[in-house]
């Protein structure tokens, strides 16, 4: 008897502790890309640029593979590479500017590390508890109809919005035929597929079809096959090792 | 007459796009290629997100379809950067726009290079 509201009071503590990190995670990217797009509109960027070596408590795998992608995500930084074989934990990070950089470190640290530690620790309880949110939060969202035509100030944004997504495609198409190096090019190929997929996304919203909305899931799909690929080609000069 | 809902969807949608284009305008603008990833993952996510936000406010039954999408691009970017530029790195072709940037990995780098 004492056992069951004990698993009950789990699965709520998880599942608050869950949706507290995916919050943070969410918060660490607005204020990446605003930090990020600060730099690019300012007229002479800040890029003291290097890479740091940074140790990391967490053991496992995947562990260490959410923080990585964490890390990217977050501001200022990149996960380069990471080397369990100098020491279990060792990454290395690419910093935008190397300046502030206590504080990024801190943030990884204090930040990530804490969260994903509790969350590994605490998955399952956590894992029923979004499962719950997800499906009662879907099946209501699942029973109210969309509108039969957008209105008219949503069709002019829709329209303004491919436009300037056109534009950004354009500028990456400079980078892809410029670009001084392979990984350059790619990376503006990448760039440029999300930004297909985003005009599908906005177009699936103005025509209201739902089938346009396979038009980004293939192609990120796709995109990180032929990324990986590259890479592995610039590496070892074979795709298949 | 424009609604409030209109406001929230067509304020979506303006600002993702927007930071899709400061991010292509940053991609041509920074000197190298590891500066480069940083407008280039971090920006898109972004946008991502709010046209998510924007296509589910407005059509809530599709909101699975979206979901999904968000996940697999907050997923697949980040990796496929991180493998892009570790290749980048070890491939030794593409430098750093600084000559004396902080660089803990350079010796590492050369070691594995001498054992190989």
């Amino acid at each position: 008897m004492i056992l069951i509201p004990n698993f009950y009071y789990r699965i709520l503590r998880d599942t608050g502790f869950a949706l507290e990190g995916i919050t943070f995670l969410f918060k660490e990217i607005f204020l990446s890309a605003l930090r990020v797009s600060w730099q690019v509109i300012s007229w002479r960027p800040v890029l003291n640029s290097g890479i740091v070596r940074i140790h990391t408590e967490l053991a496992t795998n995947l562990e260490q593979t959410i923080q990585g992608n964490c890390i990217t995500l977050t501001p200022g930084t990149m996960t380069l590479d990471a080397r369990p074989d100098i020491k279990p934990g060792t990454m290395f990070i690419h910093f935008l500017n190397i300046k502030n950089m206590g504080e990024e470190v801190y943030a990884i640290e204090e930040g990530f590390e804490r969260r994903i530690r509790r969350f590994n620790r605490e998955f399952r309880y956590a894992a029923v508890g979004l499962g719950l949110i997800l499906a009662a939060v879907l099946s209501v969202l699942a029973r109210i109809p969309g509108p039969a035509a957008v209105s008219g100030a949503v069709d002019g944004a829709c329209d303004f919005s491919i436009g300037v997504l056109f534009a950004g495609i354009m500028l990456l198409f400079i980078r892809l035929v410029l670009g001084p190096t392979m990984p350059d090019r790619v990376l503006a190929g990448s760039t440029i597929s999300a930004g297909v997929g985003f005009i599908a996304m906005i177009l699936a919203l103005q025509t209201g079809q739902k089938d346009l909305l396979l038009v980004p899931f293939v192609l990120y799909n796709v995109n990180w096959y032929v990324t990986c690929a590259f890479a592995q080609y610039m590496l070892h000069g074979r795709v298949f090792t | 007459m424009i609604t409030e809902s209109e406001y929230i969807k067509v304020g979506l949608l303006i600002s993702g796009s927007m930071f899709f284009l400061l991010n292509a305008i940053g991609v041509l603008r920074f000197p190298d290629y590891y500066t480069r990833t940083h407008p280039a993952t971090k920006a898109p996510a972004v946008s991502q997100i709010l046209f998510a936000l924007a296509v589910m406010y407005a059509y809530p039954a599709w909101a699975p379809f979206i979901l999904i999408i968000m996940v697999m691009y907050l997923l697949t970017d980040p990796t496929a950067t991180h493998e892009l530029s570790r290749a980048a790195y070890h491939s030794g072709e593409v430098p750093m726009h600084l000559q004396d940037a902080h660089d803990d990995l350079r010796k590492h780098a050369q070691k594995e290079e001498k054992a190989a």
